[in-house]
């Protein structure tokens, strides 16, 4: 157990230096896989407590437009930017979860899909505040290296990935759960939905849009189109999806596996539009093969070899007490 | 404990409870019969906190209930199961029983927790299957689980919603020997149920509810004697229905 820890920790250490050795190429990947891990850890906390979104790119988009904003108005720099990002997340987030008050499953994915379209035609309509259809750059003098970027990055993937860990051994966790089972019976035991609704939802919004806000100081431009993207939303759910939904290590697995499979599809077919279409193709016969995502596939899997073969340590400690 | 006076509840143009004044005493097992529809689960629903009254006032240790929030009702110490059971089922048995335990009162923490739901499964029995997806239950199971979590809140005021429905007999038997050690155990019930033969064992004092009002209320035996209940509920004398099983 403690072994496993250390492990983990030195992973952790190491994927945050990895910018330092690795050739500058790795950038981008490391950028791409970080953003997405945070994004999956953001979108499973939310699921985790049955609240399906439909529109994590409203997150990503506000953080990305809060960043960007602070830094070309106020001079604001890289690490000071991403406290508004991460604010207007938790607090758009708190909101939503007043206005949607107990709507879930399908009504609460379809008032999210709607935000983040929403915003996007705001962005769009208010160029004078956002730089509207025409987009704007980031202020270039402000601008910190694609290393330090990338290193904070896997920095902040990290400490999401903790702080979903640290909430899993929490009261917190319970409450979620037993939301997404049955609201109506969580109530009778003492749980203020819309206390832990309104919490669950800030935190995965703060998540999503620190996200958002730096990967703004790494692509450097931010239009509606690309701040309120619907992929993001996608990529948001697929990652833990495919990793394991309702798991720690699904969002993580997921966020390598479809970046890796995204990698191998364009290096190996080659073609632009039909690696993407094998890539989807991958994608959707995973789903349908492993419902439970790959983390959860392979639980079950060890769980059943464990249990038809009697010669394996932990099941002969089991029967002989 | 438990005042309910001149309680209404109207869905349209349907009067589901209809001023109805019923009290429920310390250390009481009170039974509630009545025949389908007459809004027993109503009623329930009403002490709660999922409806709030039409009319009429709820008192629990003498504070005012009616249009608390159903989590806040929990907190003073009532606590309920449901007709249909519904356990988490994506949690183990043992997690189910600790939600019970964490929210029912502040400053409750993981450890302490684990230890109460552990005992409220094994009042219940079903410690052994701490473990187990509560989803992966017998149906007994589920609904001693449900009365595990319910015990988990440490209510002064338990609520019951025809725990025995679609039971078989040696459930039911076990269930009732259940019910007596929780209320031997100073928690005051009370029980809504179909089974007549159940009430009349278990309950005290009994309540029979027709469209939502009282028919007649006293002892279990006098309450089978009476021949409005008779008519309404049973239909003909027990002994004659004992005659035809």
């Amino acid at each position: 157990m403690q072994a496993r820890f250390v492990i983990y920790a030195l992973l952790a250490i190491a994927a945050i230096l990895l910018p330092l050795v690795a050739p500058p190429v790795m950038n981008n990947l490391i950028l791409r896989v970080g953003s997405l891990m945070i994004l999956a850890i953001s979108w499973n906390l939310a699921a985790n407590a049955g609240l399906i979104s439909l529109g994590h790119s409203a997150f990503w988009g506000l953080g990305s437009y809060a960043a960007l904003l602070v830094a070309n108005r106020l001079g604001w720099p890289f690490f000071a930017s991403l406290i508004p990002a991460m604010l207007i997340g938790a607090i758009s987030a708190a909101a939503i979860a007043v206005i949607t008050g107990r709507l879930r499953g399908i009504f609460f994915a379809i008032a999210m899909l709607a935000l983040s379209e929403g915003l996007r035609v705001i962005a769009v309509m208010t160029p004078e505040f956002t730089g509207g259809g025409a987009g704007v750059f980031i202020d270039q003098a402000l601008r910190p290296s694609t290393q330090t970027v990338a290193m904070v990055t896997a920095a902040c993937a990290v400490g999401c990935a903790i702080i979903a860990y640290w909430i899993s051994l929490t009261p917190f966790h319970y409450a979620c759960r037993a939301m997404r089972n049955n609201e109506n019976a969580a109530e009778m035991l003492g749980i203020n939905p819309l206390r832990f609704r309104i919490a669950v939802l800030s935190l995965s919004g703060a998540m999503a849009s620190l996200a958002g806000g730096v990967n703004i100081w790494y692509s450097g431009f931010l239009d509606p189109a690309i701040g309120f993207d619907l992929h993001v939303t996608i990529l948001a759910q697929i990652a833990p999806i495919l990793g394991g939904i309702h798991t720690l290590a699904g969002p993580i697995i997921g966020a390598f596996a479809t970046i890796g499979l995204s990698e191998v599809t364009r290096v190996m077919v080659g073609e632009q539009g039909f690696s993407l279409l094998v890539y989807g193709v991958i994608l959707v016969f995973s789903i349908l093969c492993m419902p439970k995502g790959i983390y959860g596939t392979w639980l079950t899997w060890s769980q059943r070899k464990r249990q038809t073969t009697p010669t394996a340590p932990s099941a002969t400690k089991a029967a002989t007490p | 404990m438990l005042d309910i006076q001149n309680l209404s509840k109207r869905f349209g143009g349907l009067l589901a409870i209809n001023d109805l004044t019923v009290s429920v005493k310390k250390d009481q097992f009170l039974g509630v019969i009545g025949p389908n529809g007459a809004g027993k689960t109503t009623l329930l629903n009403l002490i709660t906190g999922y409806y709030r009254p039409s009319q009429g006032k709820i008192f629990f240790e003498g504070e005012r209930i009616d249009g608390k929030r159903p989590y806040e009702i929990c907190r003073l110490g009532i606590a309920r199961t449901f007709q249909v059971v519904q356990p988490f089922p994506e949690m183990s048995v043992l997690d189910n029983a600790m939600t019970g335990a964490l929210f029912s009162r502040d400053g409750m923490t993981i450890r302490k927790a684990r230890d109460r739901a552990m005992e409220a499964l094994e009042m219940v029995d079903i410690a052994h299957q701490a473990d187990v997806m509560a989803g992966a239950l017998t149906l007994g199971a589920k609904k001693k689980l449900e009365l595990a979590r319910a015990l988990a809140t440490k209510p002064r005021l338990l609520l019951l919603d025809e725990v025995m429905a679609g039971s078989p007999q040696s459930d039911i038997d076990e269930l009732m020997e259940l019910l007596k050690r929780i209320h031997a155990n100073g928690v005051t019930i009370l029980m809504i149920e179909h089974l007549v033969h159940v009430i009349i064992a278990l309950a005290q004092h009994v309540f029979v509810l027709n469209f939502g009002q009282e028919l007649f209320q006293g002892k279990p035996d006098d309450v089978i004697a009476h021949p409005e209940v008779i008519e309404s509920y049973l239909g003909k004398p027990l002994e004659a229905l004992d005659a035809e099983a």
